[in-house]
């Protein structure tokens, strides 16, 4: 048995344990062990539901998903300059449609913090 | 050293089991050794065994990780929680979007990374870009974090505790309980 070989084994234990990781935690977001209370409302006033909180929760699935898809279907990028392989790359457009949903998310709540410090 | 609560420590200070240990590691290092310049075992034979001991040792501790993970021994409750605000009741704060993105993305560029290199047989190349995507979600982490800790009172905190409860505070953050 060559050091190869074992690499080889040990990939196809890296892989399984990593999903059986993704999926504990899954489970537990699923059944309400992991909190999950108020992830689309403010801590403060009324109960109805954030749009800019929706706003980021869909980019957030949206990109992940979208990415998760375009870089199966691509697989490994292959370098000519630097031969080697890398992941695949995102989009320009998508990474500044999440950075404004980003600012947007924490400009609203840094404007609320600002507001409930002033009013208290 | 004259503690009558350690009645197996020696005049050298030493636990009886701790010397045992010792006797017994050096012991086994001289065997392998002398079973090796016995039988003539090459370099490569040898690495390959330490790298199969090496590697048994890893996996245990990621079977053991994820096993207290599944079984609860590691609350994973205030993964995404925010810390908690004054007032506020329960184990954990209010869950945090931000924190849920982070996880999110992390999973995604993980496993990606992991099955692309298990393609290439190699590690794989991370563009600046998927690095800008961690860093958006990194920072909105951070600012997330640091606008969502509990308000300070600097006078209940005055002469000099100040750090430490800021200490708290954060450390209330990362495991979103502990506060009450």
């Amino acid at each position: 048995m060559s050091l190869g070989d074992i690499g080889f084994l040990i990939q196809y234990a890296v892989l399984p344990w990593l999903l059986l990781f993704f999926a504990v935690i899954a489970i537990q977001i699923l059944r309400g062990d992991i909190n999950t209370r108020g992830l689309l409302r403010t801590r403060s006033g009324n109960r109805d539901i954030d749009p800019e909180r929706v706003a980021i929760l869909g980019t957030t699935l949206f990109a992940a998903g979208a990415y998760l898809v375009s870089a199966l279907h691509q697989g490994a990028v292959y370098v000519e300059a630097t031969h080697s392989y890398q992941m695949p790359d995102i989009p320009d457009a998508l990474l500044v449609v999440l950075t404004g949903s980003n600012g947007v998310y924490l400009g609203g709540k840094i404007m609320r913090k600002t507001q409930g410090d002033t009013r208290s | 050293m004259s503690n009558g609560s350690q009645p197996n420590r020696n005049p050298t200070g030493l636990r009886g089991d701790a010397i045992l240990f010792t006797f017994a590691f050096v012991f086994a290092i001289v065997a392998i050794s002398a079973a090796a310049f016995h039988y003539q075992v090459k370099p490569k034979d040898i690495a390959v065994l330490g790298f199969i001991a090496f590697s048994i040792i890893i996996l245990a501790f990621a079977a053991a990780v994820l096993w207290q993970l599944a079984t609860g021994t590691i609350k994973l409750g205030g993964l995404i929680s925010e810390p908690l605000q004054p007032g506020e009741s329960g184990p954990y704060g209010k869950a945090s979007l931000s924190r849920f993105q982070f996880l999110i993305f992390t999973f995604v560029i993980a496993g990606l990374f992991l099955m692309l290199c298990i393609e290439t047989g190699g590690f794989v190349e991370i563009p600046p870009n998927v690095l800008g995507l961690l860093g958006i979600s990194g920072g909105g982490f951070i600012v997330s974090k640091a606008v969502g800790l509990p308000k300070q009172d600097n006078q209940s905190n005055a002469g000099g505790q100040g750090a430490g409860g800021q200490g708290a505070g954060g450390q209330g953050g990362d495991q979103g309980g502990g506060q009450s």
